[in-house]
């Protein structure tokens, strides 16, 4: 009965659509990439895209940042988003709430069932990037190493746990949002209105990181270490900004999911 | 038939009412109402003192109480002097608030002097050690021996590798220079106790660490004062904050998120260009040491009073002058690029034209081109100087070629 | 007055109280939706919640399930506390409220078994099982009638199989307490009577029915005692039978209206063409009266209340009461 969630995550036609999507715009760069040849300027273009061309492996990582900034926390609004407001709309939280499923227990319900969305969604975009740029790109080192940003050469052992890490910390980066989708979806019966907070929130957030004169509110920003991931790839690692993100995504997870729960488990369901 | 139909009578419940209520129901039923609201704020409470808890645990760490040493400021300052050396590694953080209005050449010196540079660094010893420019999708990794200098650049899969630096060469100013260490030793190598004063202590990078104060007093000097805080372990220099003469924003900043006193290994200092990189031997261009090139165009050998450092180099170009925190650099520009930086400066807004030339000031960073008219060359004066001691060191220039 | 004990109401007195209200009152802003309701619902009712469009039935029905929170005023079912007790209480409660709701791309029957599944089990042979939860569904699938369109995705049902499923899956769990909002809404009248047939078998069986509606006829065919909501207030609670119950008064309807009415005297009440109100409880005793006297009965019986009738007298009560202000 825990299942209960993820069979009705996964049952959704709409759910494997947004996976689709989500592995759908890494492919199209990497068959542009593989069909002209040209690696963007280095530093100007997501990370790691300019090395695909070489190594076709690193694709994994490549695709991972092209999703990142905007396409999986998209994603993630929408599902998260839907969790609560979903059945509001479809009148089904009610009777969820009388068969009785206790309402923390079904926000945890939900939680767990985004959360294991974002990491299905993460493990396919690197997965699917990975094969993408095994079969399009690159295929002739196959040394299984790779260059660090610092200029070392990574072995295939170091490659394997750090990309492990960053698949973890790219996850673990998205619940802020997938907490704030949450949170407004228990605030309004329209999935669309919990989505859409969820993606101003983060845009709005994404804005702040540009604007100098916001800089004391940057360190407090949910998407601030987004990017950190790519710190996995210096030699030695650099542990700061990802010790940074993971406290700061934890932080919001803890107060937007007791904010949704202090307004779910006190509100009348109306719906 | 629907009762809508039926226009409802509206009776008091209690006179239709066949059962009774027993009395003693009703403030049961008050009492459990107050009670769920009580347990309803209760909730918003919690959420309330989580935040609370969040938003106030940065200031609760900052402000832990550093504990007092009872050293003072000479005591500060003699301990950073004997902290040279000492083997550290960290994340530093510089934040310079300097907008420079020239680019050509200088693009990495705007950047460095006008916003927010983080490097990682590995110190070992003067001989061996890496300091890494960090930007967000890639890195550049400057690693130093006792002879050669290599850069790593990852975004350009290029390697740049060159002889050592000499102590006191004429070069641009690099990131690694403001690291709180090398910017700390520069800054305070003229310091006396006297000019010292006691700050309260603080913590850096979550480790306490005694303040110390410097004010030059020197009249021509823009550096109003610098705060240098030293890790009370090690002694090693952790913040720099630099001030202009009545700035209350730190122009320059330069402070470590993590240190560790600890000697880092070998292994990380040490360089080898990756398999696929581009190799080059070789300087890097540098505008100030392009300048340098020059033959000498008379310089005195003091200006202000300040003598003129040695050139190990055998740079002629330009003099190095200054003590302390007041340092200024003389050469003069060949005609061409004399002409390009005087039409970049007089575009800049805070530019002031002068019977001398044309002088401008960036924060504590003051700069005067000559007009040739007036002083012979164009000489290009920058430093740590007033305006007003720029255009006596004009003054002065055109003396002693006039002498000559 | 005479009245024959009623068999309910005997065993009314003896049984205990399934939901219990009081002083339930619950403020939308400036609005007062529900306002000091005392509601009295006791095991073995069919307890016919009427009121019109608007009134507060589904906001109260709301607050005896935990959905909505009451501002003011306490809730007990089964004699425990709502909705603090909401996991113990609401296990032995099957509801439809305002409508059923399924997901639209599954069948029937997986709706059914995924409802199932998002609660805890009952305990017992049947168990929680996959098998057990199969059985469930197929079993209140079969009750309501949608054994055959069972597999069909519920996209594809009517207004009326849809609210079928939802009493299926109110069912499903053999609940003690049914809560049933408008449950006839959307059906046929075949569909209706079914619905009325079905719920009588499981009053038989024993299950309490807490039926909320605003249509007179239905409540008066199907319930044991009524509560009456207006403007967010509980007016009337009572037995049906009570309500129904004889007046007191007989009624006469003779050719001879002059010659009865000479000879039961102050008696009559009231005098409508042929037809006359007699105060008096004993029918039998008027007819003697009046065939002795060899007055030609059309038709005589002691006079009985429809609902109707009942709130209609509330409605001239009313327009008295509002004729001074």
């Amino acid at each position: 009965m825990k299942g209960v969630e993820l069979v009705k995550l996964f049952g959704r036609r709409r759910t494997w659509v947004a996976l689709l999507l989500l592995n759908l715009l890494p492919t199209v760069v990497a068959g542009t990439l593989a069909w002209t040849g040209i690696a963007p300027q280095p530093g100007s273009g997501p990370a790691f895209l300019s090395a695909v061309l070489a190594d076709g492996s690193l694709f994994a990582i490549a695709a991972l940042a092209i999703v990142l900034p905007l396409f999986l926390p998209i994603a993630i609004s929408v599902v998260a988003g839907e969790a609560v407001a979903g059945e509001a709309q479809a009148g089904t939280l009610r009777y969820l709430l009388i068969r009785p499923v206790g309402r923390t227990r079904l926000l945890l319900r939900k939680l767990g069932a985004v959360v294991a969305f974002v990491l299905v969604a993460v493990l396919s975009v690197a997965g699917v990037g990975y094969v993408v740029g095994r079969l399009l790109l690159g295929r002739a080192p196959a040394s299984g190493t790779l260059i660090s940003l610092s200029g070392s050469t990574l072995t295939p052992a170091d490659i394997a746990w750090r990309t492990a890490v960053a698949i973890a910390y790219v996850t673990v980066s998205m619940l802020g949002v997938a907490a704030m989708a949450l949170f407004l979806s228990t605030l309004t019966d329209s999935p669309q209105a919990a989505s859409l907070g969820a993606m101003a929130f983060l845009i709005g957030s994404s804005l702040l990181l540009t604007v100098d004169a916001a800089r004391p509110l940057q360190p407090f920003l949910p998407t601030r270490y987004w990017l950190s991931f790519v710190d996995l790839y210096r030699d030695p690692v650099l542990w700061s900004n990802i010790e940074r993100g993971v406290a700061l995504q934890l932080v919001y997870l803890g107060v937007l999911l007791t904010a949704a729960w202090a307004n779910f488990v006190t509100r009348d369901v109306t719906s | 038939m629907p009762l809508t139909a039926h226009p409802i009578l509206r009776t008091a419940p209690s006179r239709l009412r066949i059962d009774d209520v027993s009395p003693a129901r009703r403030p049961i039923g008050r009492l459990l109402t107050y009670v769920r609201r009580v347990r309803r704020s209760w909730r918003w409470g919690v959420l309330v003192a989580l935040v609370a808890a969040f938003v106030a645990l940065p200031f609760v760490l900052a402000r832990l109480p550093v504990g007092s040493t009872g050293s003072d400021a000479a005591e500060t300052l003699r301990r950073v002097e004997q902290s040279v050396d000492r083997p550290y590694s960290g994340y530093a953080e510089t934040t310079g608030t300097l907008g420079l209005p020239v680019s050509d050449g200088l693009d990495t010196l705007a950047s460095l002097l006008g916003g927010r540079t983080q490097q990682r660094v590995w110190w070992r010893s003067s001989t061996d050690w890496r300091a890494d420019t960090i930007t967000p999708t890639g890195e550049e990794g400057a690693h130093t021996t006792a002879t050669a200098r290599a850069v790593w650049d990852y975004e350009d899969n290029r390697a740049v590798v060159t002889e050592a630096d000499l102590d006191g060469a004429v070069r641009l100013p690099r990131a690694a220079d403001t690291l709180p260490p090398l910017l700390a030793a520069r800054l305070l190598s003229e310091a006396r106790p006297t000019q010292v004063s006691t700050l309260p202590a603080a913590r850096v990078a979550g480790r306490a660490a005694d303040g110390l104060r410097l004010r030059p007093g020197d009249p021509l000097s823009s550096i109003d004062r610098v705060d240098v805080w030293a890790d009370r372990e090690s002694g090693i220099p952790v913040r720099v904050d630099v001030y202009g003469r009545g700035a209350t924003k730190a122009a320059l900043s330069s402070t470590f998120l993590d240190f560790d006193d600890s000697a880092p290994s070998a292994s990380t200092t040490l360089f080898t260009p990756p398999p696929g990189a581009r190799v080059r031997y070789g300087q890097r261009f540098d505008l100030v040491r392009q300048i340098g090139r020059f033959p000498d165009r008379g310089l005195p050998s003091t200006v202000l009073g300040y003598p003129r450092a040695a050139s190990p180099d055998g740079l002629e170009g330009i003099g190095r002058y200054g003590r302390g925190v007041t340092q200024f650099a003389v050469g003069a520009l060949p005609g061409g690029s004399a002409a390009s930086l005087r039409d970049q400066l007089l575009l800049a807004r805070a530019a002031k034209k002068l019977p001398e030339g044309i002088a401008l000031s960036v924060g504590p960073v003051g700069l005067l081109l000559t007009d040739p008219a007036v002083t012979g060359e164009s000489w290009l004066l920058t430093g740590t100087l007033i305006p007003a001691a720029l255009t006596r060191a004009a003054t002065e220039l055109r003396a002693a070629n006039g002498a000559a | 007055m005479t009245d024959l004990p009623h068999p309910s109401q005997s065993s009314s007195s003896s049984s205990s109280t399934v939901i219990r209200t009081d002083g339930l009152t619950k403020v939308y802003g400036r609005v007062t939706a529900v306002d000091d309701v005392m509601l009295d619902v006791r095991a073995g009712d069919i307890y016919g919640f009427l009121g019109a469009n608007g009134s507060g039935k589904t906001t109260t029905v709301r607050c005896l399930l935990g959905l909505v929170l009451p501002t003011s005023g306490s809730i007990e079912l089964f004699g425990q506390a709502m909705p603090k007790r909401a996991s113990s209480v609401l296990p032995r409660v099957g509801a439809l409220v305002e409508g059923p709701a399924a997901y639209g791309h599954l069948s029937g029957r997986a709706n059914l078994e995924m409802y199932d599944a998002s609660g805890r089990a009952p305990s017992g042979p049947m168990g929680g099982g996959r098998r057990g939860r199969r059985h469930r569904a197929e079993e209140a699938l079969s009750l309501v009638g949608l054994s055959a369109v069972g597999a069909r995705p519920v996209r594809a049902y009517s207004l009326g199989m849809r609210q079928r499923l939802g009493l299926a899956a109110a069912l499903m769990r053999r609940p003690d307490l049914l809560v049933l909002d408008e449950p006839t809404n959307g059906l046929d009248p075949q569909g209706i009577r079914e619905i009325r047939e079905l719920l009588l078998q499981l009053h038989a069986a024993g299950t309490t029915v807490f039926l909320s509606s605003h249509l007179l006829a239905e409540v008066e065919q199907l319930c044991t005692r009524i509560g009456l909501l207006d403007r967010g207030r509980l007016v009337l609670e009572e037995q049906l039978d009570v309500l129904r119950a004889p007046t007191g008064r007989t009624v006469v309807e003779t050719v001879d209206v002059e010659r009865a009415a000479e000879l039961l005297g102050p008696a009559v009440e009231a005098r409508e063409g042929e037809r006359l109100l007699v105060r008096c409880d004993d029918p039998a005793a008027v007819n003697a009266r009046l065939v002795g006297a060899l007055v030609r009965v059309r038709q005589l019986g002691p006079e009985r209340r429809t609902l109707e009738d009942v709130i209609d007298e509330h409605t001239r009560a009313r327009a008295a009461e509002e004729v001074p202000t």
